[in-house]
Formats: structure tokens, sequence, C-alpha cells
């Protein structure tokens, strides 16, 4: 009487561990083989990484424009020289910047190393950055994201990452330039061998709807090894949405 | 939270930072969106009780009853950076309570609302955070 049913659930417990295997065995195998024990070969980045730069000493004189995003940027530098709201890029405040400048807000970032793959946490809006480094290619058409669609490797102690699959309503390295889907970042973060607890950004921007020639940039971040990220909920507080008018409303009162 | 501030060094990052900023986009810095609904040419000098203190992202906010000529309280609305920028310069969630007496500075709003945005406070105890708010 058991052994029919035993034999029953033999099968199915077969049949469900062998579909487990067939689809454990379309998994990327790198990602899901490379030990951990090969993390100890990376530099030490841990802690958070505290700005420290300015956009207006980044290096990189002003961006190589071509005529059509000069016109657009130089309409959004007369919009806010005369005080007036140039719009931010964005159809919301709480709507985060995306590459790359989720990597210059003036909060901190931390940096996560898994196998097969580097995690970047920005503070403001609690963004995350996801860089494989597990050999893959960039895909091939991906939908456009605010963070793009990252991949990196190491050359030695220095992070090279690349992103394409960039939305175009994000702004390049300085608040106003704009860009097409053809963006191409490339990021090399290195410690400064002199200070370790200091981090250098490396960009370098390729669009060629956008750019003459490629536009690099770079910038700091400083080791607090003390810190902890803290939560950031941009709809806790949200009084500036951007009205019909493109302009930054202001909410006051009970809310 | 942060366990340790080491508020010489993150202070003068800062307001590196904030140069930078005010190079960029005119009017108060604020990274979440243009200042350009202040008038950072004008400082406002508030002498009130606080109605509202909100810890929060993306901005934290104060509401302070401010009496107007005839004496009869107004409620400004004034917008600070947020909770992460505000503890690297020494604030806490328990630094402003409801029903204290104490002196802001702004930069108002352009279009003449009773708001502004964040520039200095002086509390209760006498000590200030960010600008001294002096009388003019």
């Amino acid at each position: 009487m058991a052994a029919p049913i035993l034999r029953a659930l033999m099968i199915a417990l077969g049949s469900a561990t062998a579909c487990a295997l067939a689809d454990a065995q379309q998994v990327k195998p790198a990602t899901a083989t490379a030990p951990y024990t090969k993390l100890n070969a990376l530099p030490d980045w841990g802690g958070v990484w505290a700005p420290a730069f300015s956009p207006a000493a980044s290096g990189g004189g002003d961006p190589p424009l071509t005529p059509e995003y000069k016109t657009r940027y130089d309409a959004f530098r007369a919009a806010s020289a005369a005080g007036r709201d140039a719009g931010n890029g964005r159809p919301s405040n709480c709507q985060p910047p995306g590459m790359p400048r989720i990597m210059l807000q003036p909060y901190n970032i931390e940096f996560l190393f898994t196998p097969g793959r580097v995690t970047i946490i920005q503070e403001a809006y609690m963004q995350v950055r996801r860089v494989f480094t597990d050999g893959r290619p960039l895909p091939e058409d991906p939908d456009p994201a605010f963070n793009g669609h990252s991949i990196g490797h190491w050359e030695g102690d220095t992070l090279v990452v690349e992103t394409a699959g960039i939305r175009e309503d994000t702004q390049l390295g300085r608040v106003g330039v704009s860009h097409s889907d053809q963006l191409r970042v490339v990021e090399r973060y290195r410690l400064d061998p002199a200070n370790p607890d200091k981090l250098s950004l490396e960009f370098t921007f390729t669009d060629p709807k956008a750019l003459e020639r490629p536009w690099q940039q770079t910038y700091a971040f400083v080791r607090h090894r003390e810190w902890e990220q803290i939560e950031f909920i941009c709809a806790e507080n949200d009084r500036n949405p951007i009205g019909e008018d493109g302009k930054t409303q202001y909410i006051l009162g009970d809310k | 939270m942060r366990h340790v501030l080491e508020k010489g060094s993150v202070r003068a990052a800062l307001l590196a930072l904030v140069s930078a900023i005010l190079l960029l986009t005119p009017g108060p810095a604020l990274a979440h969106h243009s200042g350009a609904m202040f008038d950072s040419t004008r400082e406002v000098r508030l002498v009130g009780v606080i109605k509202t203190f909100r810890w929060s992202n993306p901005h934290a906010w104060i509401e302070i009853d401010v009496p107007d000529s005839a004496g009869k309280p107004v409620t400004w609305g004034v917008e600070m950076t947020s909770p992460s920028l505000l503890t690297d310069d020494g604030w806490k969630r328990s630094t402003l309570r409801v029903g204290d007496k104490v002196e802001l500075l702004v930069a108002p709003l352009r279009d003449g609302k009773p708001g502004g945005s964040f520039l200095g406070v002086k509390l209760p105890d006498g000590s200030y955070l960010g600008r001294e708010p002096k009388k003019t």
C-alpha cells in the first residue's frame, strides 16, 4: 500500500531535483562558483567614503560639447544665472539623479565586494549600483536605466567600471550637461598610494552625439571607517514637487 | 547614526563642497533641487516659537510661529538639508523641541510666502548652529 505512494513521491522529488539542476546549469557559472577566498586579494575599501570634491575643480575643463548639446547647456546656464528654476533636469525632486551624478552627491558611498560583483551604495536615496566583475559582457540593447548597466574588472588595485544603457534624462558630471543614449562611462577607482584613506575616481565620458571627444573628470573621496550610512527615504517629507511650469514648488503647512 | 564625529574635517569638506555648489547653482546649496525659489541675496531673521521640527528626508523641516506686525502669529516653513548632512554639522533630532523660543536666519522665498531656506539658528541656551542670527 505504502510502496506505490512512496515511489510516486520519489519520482516527483526526482523530477524536481532534475529541474533544479537544469536551472542551476543555466546560471552564469562565474558568479556562482567564484570563491570568497579570492576576495582577500582585493584592496581594503572598508568604511564609507565621503565626497571631498568640488565639481568646479574636477579637471577636464568645460565639456567638449557638440553644437546641439552646447546650445542646451548654454540655455541651462543662462536660466540659472538669471535665478530662474532650470528644472534640475528631473520631473520630480525625488527622482534620483542616475549615472553619473549618483556618484557626485554630497553624501557618502560604500563598496561591497562579493564574488563576481562589486556593489556600490549611495547614501542619498539609498541607491544601489551592481557592477558585475564575473566576465560577462555589457547587455545588448538594454532598457535605458537611471544607473545604466555596469560591468567591471580589476587592473591591479584599480577597479575599472564600464557603464552603458543610461537614460537620456540624466546629466553628466556637471549640472545641466545633457547627453544622448549613446553615452558610455568608464570609471577608474583606486586608493591614493600616498594615503590609503583617499579614493580617487576618474570618469571618462564618451558620447558620439553629445561630445566632440572624450571628457574626463576626477573626483576624490575620504574614508570614514567609523561611519554608517543612514536611512534616506525621499517620500518621507517631499515638499518640493515640480509643477507644470517646470518650477520646483514649495509646499508650506502641515504635511 | 555616526558614532564619532570629526567635525572639523567634515565641516571643512562640506564648506568646500557647498562653495563649489554655490559656484554652479544660485541660491542656497541643496542637492535635492534647485535653489531658485529662494532669494539668496536676502536674509530674514525670525524670532518665534518652534511649532514643528521634522527630522526627515529629503529635507529636515522647521515650522516656527512668528508674530507679524499686528502681533498675530504667522507660521513660517523653513527647509533645511537632510539628517545626514545636519548630523555632520552637529544637529540631532532632539536639537529643537516644540515650544522652544529660538531665532532663525533664513533665505526667504522669492514669492513672498512665509517660508525660506535655513541658514542658522540661535538655540534657547544661547548657542547657535550654522550662521549666527544677528540683529540688523
